[in-house]
């Protein structure tokens, strides 16, 4: 597909202002203190921004509304143990970290513990988020060139590149304040999408209405209050696993923890902190039902039978084409039934006729449930005519809306609204591996202390920086596409983090138990972890993966106590 | 563990900011929860 000028204008313009500004106003970086924590002169407002950026990757803003079309508002449940955790970080992390003036979190274990528990936290980090980073770049760029026709390679290229620059020039300051901009101009394309919806939707039915078509069509339950740990997203899920991630998250890694660091004071970190706890569930809320919204949207316009492109192509090339012919026909027929069918259903809902609303709902919604075969049937086809291909085609549904329904110049500030997003947060996780590298490996391991001068310093976490984003660029080319983005980088996240947070609060919390018990501990849970992912993918039972960050941490905790009561009990004998 | 020396904007200390913002968390909650009764 071919941009139009005006949207190569306004989306080129918006990122090179971002690379720009971040270089213009960061280019008085003295030393190691001013390049990873930014002189420590941030205001609550922009780390709150920075914040919420870091963690809004262009990921949250391709794949959540399009999790919202298939399967309605339950994701949101995934946040809800957010406030708490941020709570928790507020009142006991940022003191001590504050207290002990650190660069990184894992300083923190040296002191509490030994040298090899920081070296295993730091190295977790950088596994699990160097991976990470590269999903992030990737996660865009496979999507917008698949939709747009952009070369893949010059998409990752871009995206890396233009980060990098402004990253390793400028560091912490300029990650926080290009953030501010970066997150300002995503929640006001995202505004303006909503809007134009709710526009383009008025002309069959008024928002009230969308909503109770919505509804009725199974996309509007938010808040499931089933006890079934099998299912991914229920409120007790979401408040104890997602309690367990968040706090493990903006207290443990250093992405989060770096952009809270360069707070001028204590309170404004935690004033940035609580401006997220406040404000994260109501915009992750609001991007879902921006995907609500584009789902009723396609119940009166004609939707493709997948939403990646590409999937018709690969079925025709295989020599399917009548199948599909034969599907399409059908699903579009289908269609217009549910379309008239929709306008029934709104005309007895009007006339308050509750027991005619009913059965044209039931209906209706036998209608959805038609063309939900239909699409599966097609997804069917597509696995017998290449079975390596990826049946989801969720992430691509807020893109095929962007690019085909937005006005000229919107679509512009949307693709930059997505690109502004991949590089906000992969800038927090090459400024915090960066500083992870310089801080915990290379000035505490090999750094000869005599010769160390504050310019060294500061040139070598340049250096580091900079070979992170090859390394992130690198992984981006490597990876694969996975059943659903976001949720990728979750299960990635939470593989390690409940280890992580599990070595943290044995810290903060069991005074009695030292290094050695700790580091074991550690060990075991990680090794424990993984054959649970093992277990769970070879299809032997089913857990959410956010329960990983619950089992990690207990079993940490858990572990870590035996064994310092064994290894007392054993000096004693 | 509040540090009562750095106090937040609007409120006395950071233990009254934090229940603020667990009540915010609760009323959220209850509009969804009202949200999804009323239109499911």
């Amino acid at each position: 597909m071919i941009v139009n000028p005006l949207d190569w204008f306004v989306l080129i313009s918006t990122l090179l202002f971002i690379v720009v500004y971040g270089v213009f106003k960061s280019r008085k970086n003295k030393n190691m203190e001013d390049y990873l924590l930014g002189g420590k002169s941030m205001k609550w407002g922009t780390i709150g921004l920075s914040v919420m950026a870091t963690q809004a990757s262009a990921i949250t803003f391709l794949s959540t509304p399009g999790q919202a079309f298939e399967s309605g508002l339950g994701f949101v449940q995934n946040y809800f143990g957010l406030p708490l955790a941020l709570i928790i970080v507020c009142a006991v992390f940022i003191p001590i970290y504050y207290k002990l003036k650190v660069y990184t979190a894992y300083e923190f274990l040296e002191s509490r513990f030994d040298l090899k528990t920081r070296i295993l936290g730091a190295f977790l980090f950088l596994l699990q988020r160097g991976l990470a980073a590269g999903i992030t770049i990737y996660a865009p760029a496979i999507i917008l060139s698949t939709m747009l026709g952009w070369d893949l390679s010059l998409t990752i290229l871009l995206v890396g590149v233009l980060v990098i620059v402004y990253t390793v020039s400028g560091g912490a300051t300029a990650v926080s304040l290009t953030q501010k901009y970066q997150m300002t101009i995503i929640l006001f394309g995202m505004v303006l999408a909503f809007t134009i919806i709710i526009n383009y939707l008025s002309e069959y039915m008024s928002f009230t209405d969308a909503l109770v078509v919505g509804g009725k069509l199974g996309k509007l339950q938010a808040v499931d209050f089933d006890f079934n740990f099998e299912k991914r997203y229920t409120f007790w899920s979401g408040l104890l696993g997602g309690c367990f991630l968040a706090l493990s998250y903006f207290g443990t890694d250093q992405s989060q923890v770096a952009r809270y660091l360069t707070g001028a004071s204590i309170g404004e970190s935690r004033m940035g902190m609580m401006f997220n706890a406040v404000l994260k569930i109501p915009m992750q809320f609001f991007i879902l039902l921006t995907g609500v919204l584009v789902f009723v949207f396609f119940q009166f316009v004609q939707p493709p039978l997948n939403f990646n492109p590409q999937a018709e192509q690969v079925i025709v090339e295989k020599g399917y084409a009548k199948e599909l012919s034969e599907i399409t026909e059908q699903f579009e027929a289908v269609h217009k039934d549910k379309k008239n069918q929709i306008e029934k259903f709104v005309t007895a809902y009007h006339q308050e006729d509750a027991q005619a609303a009913e059965v044209e709902a039931k209906k209706m919604m036998a209608l959805n449930n038609e063309t939900q075969d239909l699409r599966n049937e097609a997804k069917s086809l597509l696995v017998q005519a290449d079975e390596g291909s990826s049946t989801k085609d969720s992430d691509y549904v807020f893109l095929t809306f962007i690019i085909n329904y937005l006005p000229t110049g919107v679509i512009g500030l949307l693709l930059a609204v997505i690109l502004s997003a991949a590089m906000s947060s992969t800038a927090s996780e090459l400024n915090a591996l960066g500083s992870t590298t310089m801080v915990d490996f290379y000035k505490r391991l090999f750094e000869n202390k005599e010769k160390t001068n504050p310019t060294n310093d500061l040139k070598m976490s340049r250096i580091f920086t900079l070979i992170w984003g090859v390394v992130a660029i690198v992984f981006a080319f490597m990876a694969h596409l996975a059943e659903n983005l976001i949720e990728l980088v979750n299960i990635i996240g939470s593989l390690f983090y409940g280890t992580i947070l599990g070595i943290f609060l044995v810290a903060f919390f069991l005074k009695q138990v030292k290094g050695k018990a700790v580091f074991i501990a550690a060990i075991i849970t990680q090794i424990v972890i993984f054959s649970i992912e093992v277990l769970v993918r070879a299809g032997a039972f089913k857990l959410s993966y956010l329960m990983y960050n619950v089992i990690g941490c207990l079993l940490v905790m858990l572990l870590a106590f035996f064994i310092q009561l064994l290894d007392k009990k054993t000096v004693e004998s | 563990m509040s540090n009562n020396s750095d106090r937040p904007p609007f409120f006395k200390s950071w233990k009254s900011m934090y229940i603020a913002v667990m009540v915010v968390f609760i009323l959220l909650v209850l509009f969804f929860h009202l949200f999804t009764q009323y239109f499911s």
